[in-house]
Protein backbone atom coordinates (compact mmCIF):
# COMPACT_ATOMS: atom_id res chain seq x y z
CA UNK A 1 0.00 0.00 0.00
CA UNK A 2 3.12 2.04 0.76
CA UNK A 3 4.72 1.20 -2.04
CA UNK A 4 1.69 1.95 -4.57
CA UNK A 5 0.99 5.86 -2.51
CA UNK A 6 4.70 6.38 -3.27
CA UNK A 7 5.05 5.38 -6.94
CA UNK A 8 2.03 7.54 -7.37
CA UNK A 9 3.58 10.01 -5.40
CA UNK A 10 6.63 9.70 -7.66
CA UNK A 11 4.42 10.15 -11.19
CA UNK A 12 2.28 12.64 -9.59
CA UNK A 13 5.92 14.98 -8.75
CA UNK A 14 7.32 13.68 -12.03
CA UNK A 15 4.10 14.23 -14.23
CA UNK A 16 5.53 17.05 -16.61
CA UNK A 17 9.08 15.66 -17.51
CA UNK A 18 7.06 11.93 -17.99
CA UNK A 19 4.56 13.67 -20.20
CA UNK A 20 7.38 15.12 -21.99
CA UNK A 21 9.46 12.07 -22.57
CA UNK A 22 5.89 10.41 -23.61
CA UNK A 23 5.43 12.85 -25.85
CA UNK A 24 8.58 12.79 -27.19
CA UNK A 25 8.94 9.45 -27.82
CA UNK A 26 6.03 9.38 -29.88
CA UNK A 27 6.42 12.72 -32.28
CA UNK A 28 10.18 11.36 -32.74
CA UNK A 29 8.69 8.00 -33.83
CA UNK A 30 6.43 9.70 -36.56
CA UNK A 31 8.64 12.14 -37.62
CA UNK A 32 11.27 9.57 -38.33
CA UNK A 33 8.79 6.83 -39.78
CA UNK A 34 7.38 10.42 -42.19
CA UNK A 35 11.04 11.35 -43.26
CA UNK A 36 13.22 8.13 -42.40
CA UNK A 37 11.66 5.50 -43.79
CA UNK A 38 8.40 6.07 -45.33
CA UNK A 39 9.27 5.31 -48.80
CA UNK A 40 7.41 7.38 -50.98
CA UNK A 41 9.13 10.33 -49.32
CA UNK A 42 12.39 8.89 -48.77
CA UNK A 43 12.20 8.38 -52.49
CA UNK A 44 10.46 11.72 -53.86
CA UNK A 45 11.67 14.13 -51.08
CA UNK A 46 14.46 13.15 -49.28
CA UNK A 47 16.56 11.76 -52.29
CA UNK A 48 16.11 14.93 -54.42
CA UNK A 49 16.91 17.31 -51.36
CA UNK A 50 20.39 14.89 -50.75
CA UNK A 51 20.94 15.70 -55.12
CA UNK A 52 20.98 19.33 -53.84
CA UNK A 53 22.99 18.39 -50.88
CA UNK A 54 25.53 17.11 -53.35
CA UNK A 55 25.09 20.09 -55.79
CA UNK A 56 25.34 22.84 -52.80
CA UNK A 57 28.52 21.10 -51.64
CA UNK A 58 29.79 21.24 -55.10
CA UNK A 59 29.32 24.80 -55.67
CA UNK A 60 30.63 25.89 -52.11
CA UNK A 61 34.20 23.88 -52.66
CA UNK A 62 34.24 25.26 -56.10
CA UNK A 63 34.15 28.83 -54.94
CA UNK A 64 37.88 27.88 -53.42
CA UNK A 65 38.79 26.42 -56.74
CA UNK A 66 38.27 22.64 -55.38
CA UNK A 67 37.35 21.59 -59.05
CA UNK A 68 34.59 19.34 -57.67
CA UNK A 69 31.71 18.20 -59.57
CA UNK A 70 28.01 16.93 -58.73
CA UNK A 71 26.40 13.72 -60.40
CA UNK A 72 23.22 12.67 -58.18
CA UNK A 73 24.17 12.02 -55.25
CA UNK A 74 27.96 11.80 -56.03
CA UNK A 75 30.71 14.83 -54.98
CA UNK A 76 33.51 14.11 -57.20
CA UNK A 77 36.77 15.23 -58.04
CA UNK A 78 40.44 13.70 -58.92
CA UNK A 79 41.55 13.39 -55.85
CA UNK A 80 38.41 12.34 -53.53
CA UNK A 81 34.82 11.36 -54.08
CA UNK A 82 32.04 11.77 -51.67
CA UNK A 83 28.29 10.14 -51.83
CA UNK A 84 25.57 11.89 -49.69
CA UNK A 85 23.69 8.86 -49.47
CA UNK A 86 20.17 9.10 -47.67
CA UNK A 87 21.11 9.04 -44.06
CA UNK A 88 23.74 11.93 -44.60
CA UNK A 89 20.57 14.05 -44.94
CA UNK A 90 20.21 15.65 -41.47
CA UNK A 91 16.82 13.81 -40.93
CA UNK A 92 17.48 12.20 -37.52
CA UNK A 93 19.06 15.10 -36.17
CA UNK A 94 16.20 17.47 -37.39
CA UNK A 95 13.46 14.78 -36.09
CA UNK A 96 14.88 14.37 -32.73
CA UNK A 97 14.89 18.02 -32.78
CA UNK A 98 11.69 18.80 -34.12
CA UNK A 99 10.43 16.43 -31.19
CA UNK A 100 12.49 18.16 -28.28
CA UNK A 101 10.63 21.61 -29.43
CA UNK A 102 7.16 20.26 -29.97
CA UNK A 103 6.81 17.62 -27.10
CA UNK A 104 8.34 20.69 -24.30
CA UNK A 105 5.21 21.94 -22.49
CA UNK A 106 5.40 25.57 -24.10
CA UNK A 107 3.37 28.25 -26.19
CA UNK A 108 2.99 27.55 -29.63
CA UNK A 109 3.83 30.83 -30.86
CA UNK A 110 7.13 29.24 -29.07
CA UNK A 111 7.43 26.12 -31.05
CA UNK A 112 6.54 27.77 -33.80
CA UNK A 113 9.79 29.89 -33.26
CA UNK A 114 12.15 27.09 -32.47
CA UNK A 115 11.24 24.79 -35.46
CA UNK A 116 11.26 28.33 -37.78
CA UNK A 117 14.78 29.05 -36.51
CA UNK A 118 15.91 25.17 -35.46
CA UNK A 119 15.33 23.25 -38.45
CA UNK A 120 17.07 25.76 -40.94
CA UNK A 121 19.84 25.91 -38.97
CA UNK A 122 20.85 22.25 -37.99
CA UNK A 123 20.59 21.93 -42.27
CA UNK A 124 22.86 24.28 -42.27
CA UNK A 125 25.21 22.67 -39.69
CA UNK A 126 25.14 19.74 -41.63
CA UNK A 127 25.77 21.24 -45.27
CA UNK A 128 28.95 22.95 -43.15
CA UNK A 129 29.56 19.46 -41.56
CA UNK A 130 29.51 18.10 -45.69
CA UNK A 131 32.18 21.00 -46.76
CA UNK A 132 34.45 19.87 -44.23
CA UNK A 133 34.33 16.45 -44.46
CA UNK A 134 34.98 17.00 -48.72
CA UNK A 135 38.47 19.67 -47.22
CA UNK A 136 39.03 16.45 -45.02
CA UNK A 137 38.96 13.91 -47.57
CA UNK A 138 40.94 16.21 -49.88
CA UNK A 139 43.76 17.57 -47.68
CA UNK A 140 43.51 14.41 -44.91
CA UNK A 141 42.56 11.57 -46.30
CA UNK A 142 43.92 9.14 -43.92
CA UNK A 143 42.23 11.02 -40.85
CA UNK A 144 39.08 11.43 -42.96
CA UNK A 145 37.19 8.31 -41.38
CA UNK A 146 38.16 9.66 -37.56
CA UNK A 147 37.29 12.72 -38.87
CA UNK A 148 33.55 12.04 -39.38
CA UNK A 149 32.58 9.33 -36.97
CA UNK A 150 34.56 11.51 -34.32
CA UNK A 151 34.71 15.29 -34.77
CA UNK A 152 31.59 15.61 -37.23
CA UNK A 153 29.10 14.29 -35.29
CA UNK A 154 30.09 15.92 -32.17
CA UNK A 155 29.84 18.89 -33.80
CA UNK A 156 26.78 18.43 -35.39
CA UNK A 157 25.49 16.80 -31.63
CA UNK A 158 27.10 19.92 -29.80
CA UNK A 159 24.96 22.76 -31.81
CA UNK A 160 22.11 20.69 -32.46
CA UNK A 161 21.91 20.75 -28.42
CA UNK A 162 23.29 24.72 -28.07
CA UNK A 163 20.20 25.02 -30.62
CA UNK A 164 17.64 23.93 -28.45
CA UNK A 165 19.09 25.10 -24.92
CA UNK A 166 18.98 28.55 -26.33
CA UNK A 167 15.76 28.03 -27.09
CA UNK A 168 14.33 26.63 -23.76
CA UNK A 169 15.98 29.28 -22.20
CA UNK A 170 15.99 32.49 -24.27
CA UNK A 171 12.16 31.57 -25.71
CA UNK A 172 10.59 28.22 -24.72
CA UNK A 173 10.24 29.46 -20.86
CA UNK A 174 9.83 32.94 -21.30
CA UNK A 175 6.73 32.57 -23.59
CA UNK A 176 5.91 29.81 -21.60
CA UNK A 177 4.76 31.43 -18.96
CA UNK A 178 3.36 34.55 -20.88
CA UNK B 1 9.30 0.62 -7.66
CA UNK B 2 9.38 3.97 -8.30
CA UNK B 3 12.73 4.34 -9.09
CA UNK B 4 12.41 2.03 -11.99
CA UNK B 5 9.83 3.63 -13.91
CA UNK B 6 12.51 6.00 -15.57
CA UNK B 7 15.15 3.48 -16.27
CA UNK B 8 12.32 1.54 -17.76
CA UNK B 9 11.09 4.33 -20.20
CA UNK B 10 14.14 5.54 -20.96
CA UNK B 11 15.61 1.94 -22.23
CA UNK B 12 11.80 2.09 -24.08
CA UNK B 13 13.13 4.71 -25.81
CA UNK B 14 16.70 3.97 -26.37
CA UNK B 15 15.52 0.13 -27.64
CA UNK B 16 12.40 2.17 -29.94
CA UNK B 17 15.45 4.60 -31.28
CA UNK B 18 17.73 1.19 -32.27
CA UNK B 19 14.48 -0.48 -33.41
CA UNK B 20 14.35 2.03 -35.85
CA UNK B 21 18.21 2.53 -36.78
CA UNK B 22 17.81 -1.12 -37.31
CA UNK B 23 15.17 -1.20 -39.61
CA UNK B 24 16.77 1.22 -41.64
CA UNK B 25 19.74 -0.48 -42.41
CA UNK B 26 18.03 -2.97 -44.07
CA UNK B 27 15.91 -0.58 -46.20
CA UNK B 28 17.03 0.08 -49.69
CA UNK B 29 20.64 2.00 -49.83
CA UNK B 30 22.24 3.41 -52.95
CA UNK B 31 26.18 4.00 -53.91
CA UNK B 32 28.27 4.08 -56.51
CA UNK B 33 31.07 2.15 -57.36
CA UNK B 34 33.69 3.39 -60.75
CA UNK B 35 35.68 1.29 -62.19
CA UNK B 36 38.61 2.04 -65.43
CA UNK B 37 39.94 0.19 -67.92
CA UNK B 38 43.15 0.93 -69.47
CA UNK B 39 42.38 -0.26 -73.49
CA UNK B 40 45.17 -1.41 -75.50
CA UNK B 41 44.77 -3.13 -79.13
CA UNK B 42 47.46 -5.06 -78.01
CA UNK B 43 45.44 -6.68 -75.38
CA UNK B 44 42.33 -8.06 -78.29
CA UNK B 45 43.17 -12.26 -78.17
CA UNK B 46 43.28 -14.43 -80.96
CA UNK B 47 40.92 -15.38 -82.82
CA UNK B 48 40.09 -11.18 -82.95
CA UNK B 49 42.34 -9.50 -85.28
CA UNK B 50 42.55 -5.83 -85.48
CA UNK B 51 42.82 -4.02 -88.89
CA UNK B 52 46.12 -2.99 -89.47
CA UNK B 53 44.91 0.72 -89.38
CA UNK B 54 44.28 0.34 -86.16
CA UNK B 55 46.84 -1.41 -84.18
CA UNK B 56 47.75 1.42 -82.38
CA UNK B 57 44.18 2.55 -80.77
CA UNK B 58 44.36 2.74 -77.00
CA UNK B 59 42.16 4.71 -74.64
CA UNK B 60 40.59 4.44 -70.90
CA UNK B 61 36.56 3.30 -70.48
CA UNK B 62 35.16 4.50 -66.93
CA UNK B 63 32.49 2.48 -65.68
CA UNK B 64 30.19 4.05 -63.05
CA UNK B 65 28.03 1.46 -61.80
CA UNK B 66 24.92 2.80 -59.68
CA UNK B 67 23.68 -0.01 -57.49
CA UNK B 68 20.46 -0.69 -54.94
CA UNK B 69 21.08 -2.97 -52.20
CA UNK B 70 19.08 -4.06 -49.52
CA UNK B 71 20.31 -6.57 -46.77
CA UNK B 72 23.40 -6.51 -48.56
CA UNK B 73 22.39 -7.50 -51.78
CA UNK B 74 22.04 -5.99 -54.92
CA UNK B 75 18.43 -5.73 -56.07
CA UNK B 76 18.95 -3.44 -58.94
CA UNK B 77 22.08 -1.64 -60.52
CA UNK B 78 23.09 0.53 -64.01
CA UNK B 79 26.00 1.67 -65.39
CA UNK B 80 27.40 4.60 -66.98
CA UNK B 81 29.82 4.08 -69.72
CA UNK B 82 32.82 7.16 -70.36
CA UNK B 83 35.26 6.41 -72.79
CA UNK B 84 37.74 7.81 -74.50
CA UNK B 85 39.98 6.41 -77.47
CA UNK B 86 42.72 7.73 -79.56
CA UNK B 87 45.28 5.86 -81.83
CA UNK B 88 42.06 5.23 -84.79
CA UNK B 89 42.25 4.98 -88.31
CA UNK B 90 40.78 8.12 -89.98
CA UNK B 91 37.99 6.57 -91.35
CA UNK B 92 37.12 4.35 -87.98
CA UNK B 93 33.68 4.14 -86.52
CA UNK B 94 32.70 2.31 -83.54
CA UNK B 95 30.30 -0.02 -83.59
CA UNK B 96 29.97 -1.79 -80.60
CA UNK B 97 31.51 -1.60 -76.83
CA UNK B 98 30.65 -3.73 -74.00
CA UNK B 99 31.43 -5.12 -70.61
CA UNK B 100 32.95 -8.94 -71.20
CA UNK B 101 33.11 -11.62 -68.60
CA UNK B 102 36.41 -13.11 -68.94
CA UNK B 103 39.80 -13.12 -67.80
CA UNK B 104 42.63 -10.70 -69.81
CA UNK B 105 43.22 -13.94 -71.84
CA UNK B 106 39.72 -15.14 -72.82
CA UNK B 107 37.60 -13.94 -74.94
CA UNK B 108 34.33 -13.67 -72.88
CA UNK B 109 30.59 -13.42 -73.58
CA UNK B 110 28.96 -9.90 -73.67
CA UNK B 111 27.39 -8.84 -70.58
CA UNK B 112 26.56 -5.52 -70.29
CA UNK B 113 26.05 -2.94 -73.25
CA UNK B 114 26.92 0.48 -74.42
CA UNK B 115 23.60 0.54 -76.70
CA UNK B 116 26.30 1.35 -79.61
CA UNK B 117 25.08 -0.50 -82.93
CA UNK B 118 26.12 -0.64 -86.70
CA UNK B 119 22.64 1.39 -87.04
CA UNK B 120 23.83 3.94 -84.37
CA UNK B 121 27.53 4.08 -84.30
CA UNK B 122 29.79 6.82 -83.48
CA UNK B 123 32.46 8.06 -86.34
CA UNK B 124 36.22 7.79 -85.06
CA UNK B 125 38.65 9.54 -87.22
CA UNK B 126 41.62 9.30 -85.15
CA UNK B 127 40.09 9.81 -81.81
CA UNK B 128 36.74 9.64 -79.99
CA UNK B 129 35.04 10.44 -77.17
CA UNK B 130 31.19 9.07 -75.82
CA UNK B 131 29.17 8.32 -72.93
CA UNK B 132 26.43 6.12 -72.61
CA UNK B 133 23.89 6.36 -69.39
CA UNK B 134 21.36 4.08 -67.46
CA UNK B 135 22.84 1.09 -69.25
CA UNK B 136 20.86 -2.66 -67.64
CA UNK B 137 22.94 -3.98 -65.97
CA UNK B 138 21.78 -7.42 -64.43
CA UNK B 139 22.45 -7.07 -59.97
CA UNK B 140 24.31 -10.85 -60.40
CA UNK B 141 26.38 -9.01 -62.69
CA UNK B 142 27.02 -5.94 -60.86
CA UNK B 143 28.33 -8.34 -57.66
CA UNK B 144 30.19 -10.79 -60.09
CA UNK B 145 31.88 -7.14 -61.24
CA UNK B 146 32.01 -6.18 -57.64
CA UNK B 147 33.77 -9.15 -56.21
CA UNK B 148 35.96 -9.53 -59.06
CA UNK B 149 36.99 -6.61 -61.32
CA UNK B 150 39.62 -8.01 -62.91
CA UNK B 151 37.85 -10.72 -64.52
CA UNK B 152 36.07 -8.70 -66.77
CA UNK B 153 36.92 -6.26 -69.43
CA UNK B 154 35.90 -3.54 -71.71
CA UNK B 155 35.83 -3.86 -75.17
CA UNK B 156 35.23 -1.17 -77.95
CA UNK B 157 34.51 -2.83 -82.13
CA UNK B 158 34.72 -0.42 -85.11
CA UNK B 159 33.46 -1.49 -88.54
CA UNK B 160 37.76 -1.85 -89.06
CA UNK B 161 38.11 -4.43 -86.34
CA UNK B 162 34.68 -6.10 -85.90
CA UNK B 163 36.09 -8.68 -83.61
CA UNK B 164 37.09 -5.65 -81.06
CA UNK B 165 39.77 -3.13 -81.37
CA UNK B 166 40.96 -2.57 -78.22
CA UNK B 167 40.40 -4.23 -74.77
CA UNK B 168 41.19 -3.87 -71.07
CA UNK B 169 40.55 -5.60 -67.80
CA UNK B 170 38.47 -3.29 -65.19
CA UNK B 171 40.11 -2.01 -62.17
CA UNK B 172 38.48 -0.65 -59.43
CA UNK B 173 38.95 3.22 -58.78
CA UNK B 174 41.30 3.48 -55.92
CA UNK B 175 39.86 7.28 -55.17
CA UNK B 176 38.57 6.82 -51.92
CA UNK B 177 34.94 7.39 -51.70
CA UNK B 178 32.98 8.67 -48.16
CA UNK B 179 29.26 7.88 -47.24
CA UNK B 180 28.72 10.11 -44.60
CA UNK B 181 25.80 10.05 -42.55
CA UNK B 182 25.06 12.76 -40.42
CA UNK B 183 24.58 10.50 -36.89
CA UNK B 184 26.02 6.87 -36.25
CA UNK B 185 23.99 4.78 -33.82
CA UNK B 186 25.92 5.86 -30.96
CA UNK B 187 25.36 9.59 -32.17
CA UNK B 188 21.56 9.10 -32.20
CA UNK B 189 21.29 7.46 -28.99
CA UNK B 190 23.47 10.19 -27.32
CA UNK B 191 21.46 13.39 -29.20
CA UNK B 192 18.57 11.85 -28.41
CA UNK B 193 19.35 11.22 -24.42
CA UNK B 194 20.88 14.69 -24.30
CA UNK B 195 17.55 16.27 -25.85
CA UNK B 196 15.06 14.92 -23.23
CA UNK B 197 17.85 15.23 -20.55
CA UNK B 198 17.71 18.99 -21.13
CA UNK B 199 13.94 19.12 -21.61
CA UNK B 200 13.11 17.00 -18.16
CA UNK B 201 16.15 19.89 -16.51
CA UNK B 202 14.48 22.48 -17.48
CA UNK B 203 10.81 21.19 -16.31
CA UNK B 204 12.20 19.53 -13.34
CA UNK B 205 15.19 21.58 -12.37
CA UNK B 206 14.08 25.10 -12.80
CA UNK B 207 10.41 25.68 -10.92
CA UNK B 208 10.25 28.02 -8.19
CA UNK B 209 8.86 26.59 -4.41
CA UNK B 210 6.10 29.03 -3.09
CA UNK B 211 5.57 28.54 0.50
CA UNK B 212 2.51 30.53 1.83
CA UNK B 213 2.51 31.64 5.58
CA UNK B 214 -0.65 33.45 7.06
CA UNK B 215 0.70 36.63 6.76
CA UNK B 216 3.49 36.83 3.54
CA UNK B 217 5.12 34.26 1.11
CA UNK B 218 8.50 33.52 0.06
CA UNK B 219 9.67 31.83 -3.09
CA UNK B 220 12.55 29.46 -3.25
CA UNK B 221 14.38 29.04 -6.39
CA UNK B 222 14.70 25.01 -6.67
CA UNK B 223 18.51 23.99 -6.79
CA UNK B 224 19.27 22.81 -10.16
CA UNK B 225 21.51 19.70 -9.41
CA UNK B 226 22.01 17.71 -6.40
CA UNK B 227 26.03 16.65 -7.06
CA UNK B 228 25.88 14.17 -4.22
CA UNK B 229 22.81 12.19 -5.57
CA UNK B 230 24.17 12.28 -9.64
CA UNK B 231 27.54 10.89 -8.91
CA UNK B 232 25.28 7.91 -6.33
CA UNK B 233 23.33 7.31 -9.40
CA UNK B 234 25.93 7.54 -12.21
CA UNK B 235 28.16 5.25 -10.23
CA UNK B 236 25.35 2.58 -10.33
CA UNK B 237 24.34 2.87 -13.89
CA UNK B 238 27.98 2.89 -15.10
CA UNK B 239 28.76 -0.37 -13.29
CA UNK B 240 26.05 -1.62 -14.80
CA UNK B 241 26.88 -0.45 -18.48
CA UNK B 242 30.24 -2.05 -17.74
CA UNK B 243 29.60 -5.27 -16.70
CA UNK B 244 27.02 -6.21 -19.95
CA UNK B 245 30.00 -4.50 -22.06
CA UNK B 246 32.63 -6.72 -20.81
CA UNK B 247 29.80 -9.68 -20.93
CA UNK B 248 29.16 -8.57 -24.69
CA UNK B 249 32.91 -7.95 -25.05
CA UNK B 250 31.77 -4.54 -26.20
CA UNK B 251 34.89 -2.65 -28.82
CA UNK B 252 36.23 0.98 -28.05
CA UNK B 253 32.93 2.30 -30.21
CA UNK B 254 30.15 0.77 -28.06
CA UNK B 255 31.87 1.46 -24.91
CA UNK B 256 32.48 4.73 -25.22
CA UNK B 257 29.04 5.24 -26.52
CA UNK B 258 27.49 3.26 -23.59
CA UNK B 259 29.49 4.77 -21.09
CA UNK B 260 28.40 8.16 -22.36
CA UNK B 261 24.85 7.56 -22.80
CA UNK B 262 24.89 5.69 -19.28
CA UNK B 263 26.30 9.62 -17.59
CA UNK B 264 23.32 11.34 -19.34
CA UNK B 265 20.78 8.30 -18.45
CA UNK B 266 22.21 8.40 -14.47
CA UNK B 267 21.82 12.34 -14.96
CA UNK B 268 17.93 11.69 -15.93
CA UNK B 269 17.10 9.58 -13.34
CA UNK B 270 18.68 11.73 -10.82
CA UNK B 271 16.53 14.53 -12.14
CA UNK B 272 13.61 12.41 -11.61
CA UNK B 273 14.65 11.16 -8.21
CA UNK B 274 15.68 15.11 -7.41
CA UNK B 275 12.16 16.36 -7.91
CA UNK B 276 10.23 13.75 -6.30
CA UNK B 277 12.15 13.76 -3.28
CA UNK B 278 11.27 17.94 -3.34
CA UNK B 279 7.61 17.51 -3.89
Amino acid sequence: MRGIEKASAFLSANRKALLFLLRFALIFGLAYFVFGIAPGIRNGVIRPYTEWLARAVAWTVNLFGAGAMAEGQMVSSSQFSMQIAMGCDGVEASCLFLAGVLAYPTSWRAKMIGLAAGLPAIHAINLARLVMLYYAGLLLPSVVEEVHVYVAQTIVILLSTVLLLFWLQRVAAPLGRA
Amino acid sequence: MKRLIAPVLLAAMAVASIAMIVARSVEAQASTIIFTAQMLAANEIAPVVVNATETGANGLATVTLDIVSSGGTITSAVSRFDVSLTGLASNSVLILAHIHEGSAAVNGPIRVDSGLSPAASIPAPGAVSFSRSNLATAPAVAQSIINNPAGWYFNVHTALSPGGVCRGQLVRQTVQTLNTPTLSEWGMILMTLIITALGIYFLTARGKVELSGADESISLTVRAINWKLFATVALIVEVIAVAILVALRAGALDTLGALASGLIVAFIIHLFIGNARRH
